[in-house]
């Protein structure tokens, strides 16, 4: 059954049965532990007091004792398998709804905000597991209880039980019409709530237009009038939740003056003992507890299932297409594609492909051009079966393609869209994404083979990403434990590089000589002018406290302090304070995005005393910054000469102070030696490159790509590269080296049928031309189906299909409509003005 | 704490990004735009150097850049039939590329440098992030390039000759658009 057909109830039966059981057990131990203390007080008022054997009374004082702590214990046992039970429920919850909600179509989510979907798995099953991990325990517990001190006291005395019992019926009949008004008011309430909800979105998310207007009050009428019902709605709410308590106090209350008032009457009469009565009043305190636990967990029930049905009410919607084929051996696709009367409407009734009639052999190249709005991403989406075409026949080899399977349409349909997703993770990680995924399906042939680090270098030329992922290689610090024999192999390159290319590219790079500053690197990089091979990191050394003082001994413990300051007064005047804290905004200051709000209270300490006086933390972080500080990168402040000077005097300084305090941690930049806190680049020029020319930077890259060649290399640094983290959603990629990702990982998949939905429109000319001659040679072999835009690119395709408005106009071949001059004649050489 | 004064004391040296700012406040699209979103401006704006024969932008691509050249000079070339027609040079002081920070702007001109040339370089994803945080501002952007797009024809007007109007010249009225 589907997840949102669901009951709530359902799950509880979900768990494991050896826990439930287990809880039985533990369950009846507490409720036998309950009553056994009536029993003992009983006898210690009948039996002992009366005699005044104290022995006896040590005896039954102790089982007492013992029977409490062990219903504490088998207490604790029960709610800590009630818990286990129910965040097994939530994460099964969980699971198999974020499992559902995957597979929904496309549409859902055009039409459900994401942070609704976010939500319902994040908060809102939540409650709906508490009351499944309670859904045996705390009724079975507090009936069993009940029934069990019942039954106790209809057999101390049959007429009192069932007098003192009668109350409950009652109760249990008008508590529920209580609740019923808890219900209707609680479901206003969550109605209410997310209108206010929708509302807040949507004056924030329209705040521009409220201000260009000036319509503030209008939005404030709007909004008032929400939540003043609202308030209207939670003060009846709580009424109604109060009035759930006040009623069964007030029942529950009443049993006491029961059992006195006849209980009484009855020992007067001499029809029962005192021990009795006794027992008869902490028996009801004794059946107060669970009678209360029942009331809440009936609470907790109705509310759990009101936010459960609402959750599921969300993600109601069937999935559009089977995820594994039901015959075993579905057939290998060749890929001719046919098409007749096709059609797409949408839920609300717009036609976006209308009678379609088309056909692909095998092999065959289709270019797709049109207006936009035309409807060729709507039908290059329904061929990858990602809409569901409404009317008409969409079939590939003859066999319709609403009907195949998730399984056989990944395994032959390779689909690239116009805006690339990328995950976060590494390179390798998207250029594996869609291998494996087919690794998840069943191997029907068992020719499934691993991809390898050729194949992945191979599709990354194709698509033209591979020096970019080369040059993440390059800029990668290589760790030394994990390719220990690398280090002298980039040292045999270095050297050749200075013999090569050394004189050629001398201008453009800043080489690590011992007397220079460093201007493309960071204060303290210039100061160590080494790597440190201890537990201190260049990142903390502003919190060593001897480094410190070695600072101070040089003259540059203020200065550095001066130049943080200055870099944050600068910056916070620059940014301002309320600027995104995204990366893009802060390249050009030390200062991390992620710690600028505490930059920011600190810039307000600025002024006030002399930097000397700060609390040590803020200096600290002052002095962070001036180490971070990259004189040709942070352009917001200039580096003194004064400070440059003392720098580099420093940094002899340095190379004696560490001899002594830091023996054998510090290795110095020497150009026979490997520097492990530099990239592998910077290592190979024993340098930073300083120009931005792009023909420098392919003058970079070819010489690069010789000496790593030479040196049998390329592969190893492309797959460090291929380690690069993208950032989160791709974003430490430029959006060309997006698209081509996203290009290369489904040709990783070498599909039979390729569509690209404008797949290389971000791409440069070049690029875009490599990516096209290369899938001209898969005429004959492979079905390509193009959105494009360039039209110079119309000659390589055997076919072109012209569209507008959700029809074909013209298709057949290009040379041919072009002579015929008909639409695609226009759309090529523009309208005759 | 005084190192700016003090350094305002000292020489009259402004910084990197005191320079580029001046630089971008001579900028025609960026007039009358409040001085912060021009400090927001100038702070994602990155200097870049370029050699003889690096290309800033080739005809028929979305590169999605604009530049202010600071020193150096850069040439426009126009393709057609396989032939690159060399048009204007550019002197430092001028801007070019703004329309690519508008939206999606294939080039109809390769711009490349003719010497060793210092450039300012923005590109319109940073462009828009600024102007998503200055919405105002974008009124201003669109004042100045309609003035812009009027004052450069009226220009050609001026320049065109009066048989040329007389024969029905059907390639003005870009300032109509």
């Amino acid at each position: 059954m589907p997840i949102y057909k669901r009951s709530l109830f359902s799950w509880v039966f979900k768990t494991s049965v050896p826990l439930q059981l287990l809880l039985l057990l533990l369950i009846i131990g507490v409720v036998f532990l309950r009553v056994l203390p009536l029993e003992i007080q009983k006898r210690i008022i009948n039996d002992v007091l009366a005699v005044g054997d104290v022995s006896q009374l040590l005896v039954y004082c102790l089982i007492f004792l013992l029977a409490v702590v062990f219903s504490s214990l088998l207490k604790l046992s029960v709610n800590a398998v009630q818990t286990v039970i129910g965040q097994r429920a939530l994460t099964d919850m969980r699971r198999e709804l974020y499992q559902h909600i995957l597979r929904l179509p496309l549409s859902f989510f055009r039409k459900t905000p994401t942070g609704t979907v976010v939500a319902s798995l994040v908060t809102e099953l939540s409650a709906s597991a508490n009351f499944v991990g309670a859904a045996i325990a705390v009724p079975l517990s507090n009936i069993l209880t009940l029934v069990a001190i019942g039954a106790y006291l209809i057999w101390l005395n049959a007429l009192l039980g069932i007098v003192t019992l009668s109350i409950y019926p009652i109760a249990l009949f008008i508590v529920p019409l209580v609740q019923r008004g808890v219900n209707t008011w609680n479901k206003r309430r969550v109605d209410s709530s997310n209108k206010m909800a929708s509302r807040i979105t949507e004056s924030v998310s329209g705040i521009s237009e409220i201000h260009a207007q000036g319509s503030f009050q209008d939005e404030e009428r709007s909004y008032n009038s929400i939540i003043e019902r609202l308030l209207k709605i939670r003060i009846i709410w709580t009424l109604y939740r109060y009035g759930v308590k006040v009623t069964n106090n007030l029942f529950v209350g009443l049993g006491p003056v029961v059992v006195m008032l006849l209980g009484g009457y009855l020992l007067m009469q001499g029809e029962t003992e005192l021990g009795s009565i006794v027992a008869f009043l902490s028996a009801q305190e004794k059946l107060y507890d669970p009678w209360k636990e029942l009331i809440d967990f009936y609470q907790t029930q109705q509310d759990a299932s009101v936010r459960y049905q609402k959750v599921m009410q969300i993600f109601t919607g069937e999935t559009e297409f089977t995820l594994i084929a039901e015959q075993r051996s579905p057939p290998a696709i060749r890929g001719s594609i046919e098409i007749r009367d096709l059609e797409f409407v949408t839920p609300n009734g717009i036609k976006l492909l209308d009678q379609l009639n088309l056909s692909l052999e095998a092999g065959e190249h289709l270019a797709l051009v049109g207006f936009s709005g035309s409807g060729k991403s709507t039908l290059a989406k329904c061929i990858g079966q990602l809409y569901s075409y409404t009317g008409g026949e969409l079939l590939i080899d003859g066999r319709s393609v609403a009907q195949m399977s998730k399984e056989e349409v990944v395994r032959s349909v390779g689909f690239i869209s116009q805006d690339p997703i990328i995950f976060s993770g590494t390179i390798n990680d998207n250029l594996t994404y869609a291998c494996n995924a087919l690794a998840d399906y069943p191997d029907r042939d068992n020719d499934r083979e691993p991809v390898s680090l050729d194949d992945k270098i191979a599709v990354l030329q194709q698509a033209g990403v591979f020096v970019d992922i080369l040059r993440f290689g390059l800029n990668t610090i290589l760790d030394h434990q994990r390719h220990p024999e690398l280090e002298k192999r980039f040292l045999k390159i270095r050297a050749n590089f200075q013999e090569n290319f050394g004189a050629e590219l001398a201008e453009h790079v800043e080489f690590y000589y011992q007397d220079n500053y460093l201007y493309h690197s960071t204060i303290v990089e210039n100061l160590i002018f080494g790597s440190i091979q201890s537990d201190l990191t260049l990142d903390s050394l502003e919190e060593n406290r001897e480094f410190l003082t070695f600072l101070d001994s040089v003259n540059l413990k203020l200065p550095l302090l001066e130049t943080g300051a200055e870099l944050l007064k600068q910056t916070v005047d620059i940014l301002g304070r309320d600027v995104p804290r995204d990366n893009v905004f802060f390249e050009q200051t030390p200062v991390e995005p992620s710690k600028y709000d505490r930059y920011l209270e600190l810039a307000d300490q600025l002024g006030t005393a002399p930097l000397t006086k700060l609390a040590t933390e803020n200096r600290l972080l002052l002095m962070k910054l001036a180490f971070r500080y990259i004189p040709a990168r942070h352009k917001i402040v200039d580096l003194q000469q004064l400070l440059e000077k003392l720098i580099l005097a420093g940094r002899h300084e340095f190379r004696v102070w560490s001899g002594e305090h830091m023996v054998g941690a510090v290795s110095f930049y020497k150009d026979t030696e490997y520097i492990r806190s530099q990239s592998i680049l910077n290592n190979i020029f024993y340098g930073n490159l300083t120009s931005d020319s792009p023909k420098v930077e392919d003058r970079v890259n070819q010489c690069i790509v010789q000496l790593l060649i030479e040196e049998d290399l390329l592969e190893q640094v492309a797959a460090i590269g291929m380690e690069f983290d993208v950032g989160n959603r791709g974003d430490k990629l430029s959006g060309g080296q997006q698209q081509k990702l996203s290009i290369a990982r489904v040709l990783l998949k070498k599909p039979k049928v390729l569509i690209m939905d404008e797949a290389t429109s971000a791409l440069d000319n070049n690029s875009q031309s490599r990516i096209q001659n290369l899938i001209e040679k898969w005429k004959g072999s492979r079905t390509v189906i193009s959105v494009i835009h360039r039209l110079d690119l119309l000659p390589s395709f055997d076919k072109v299909a012209v569209m507008k408005t959700g029809k074909i106009v013209e298709s057949g071949e290009p040379q041919k409509l072009l002579a015929d001059q008909g639409v695609l004649h226009e759309l090529v050489h523009g309208k005759k003005r | 704490m005084n190192s700016s004064t003090e350094r305002n004391v000292e020489s009259d040296k402004r910084t990197g990004f005191e320079q580029d700012l001046d630089h971008l406040r001579k900028v025609p699209l960026f007039q009358g735009l409040d001085y912060e979103c021009l400090k927001l401006i100038a702070m994602l704006c990155k200097k870049i150097d370029m050699i003889e024969g690096d290309q800033l932008m080739v005809q028929g691509e979305d590169d999605g850049y604009a530049y202010y050249l600071v020193s150096g000079s850069l040439q426009i070339f126009h393709r057609q039939d396989d032939v690159d027609y060399p048009m204007k040079t550019l002197e430092p002081g001028q801007f070019i590329g703004g329309l690519a920070l508008l939206g999606k702007t294939i080039r109809l001109f390769t711009v490349q440098a003719n010497e060793k040339s210092t450039l300012l370089r923005l590109h319109r994803d940073n462009f828009q992030k600024v102007m998503e945080q200055f919405a105002g501002n974008m009124t201003r952007i669109a004042a100045n390039l309609a003035s812009e797009l009027t004052g450069w024809e009226k220009d050609i007007l001026n320049l065109t000759e009066r048989k040329e109007l007389e024969g029905g010249n059907q390639v003005l009225g870009i300032s109509l658009l």
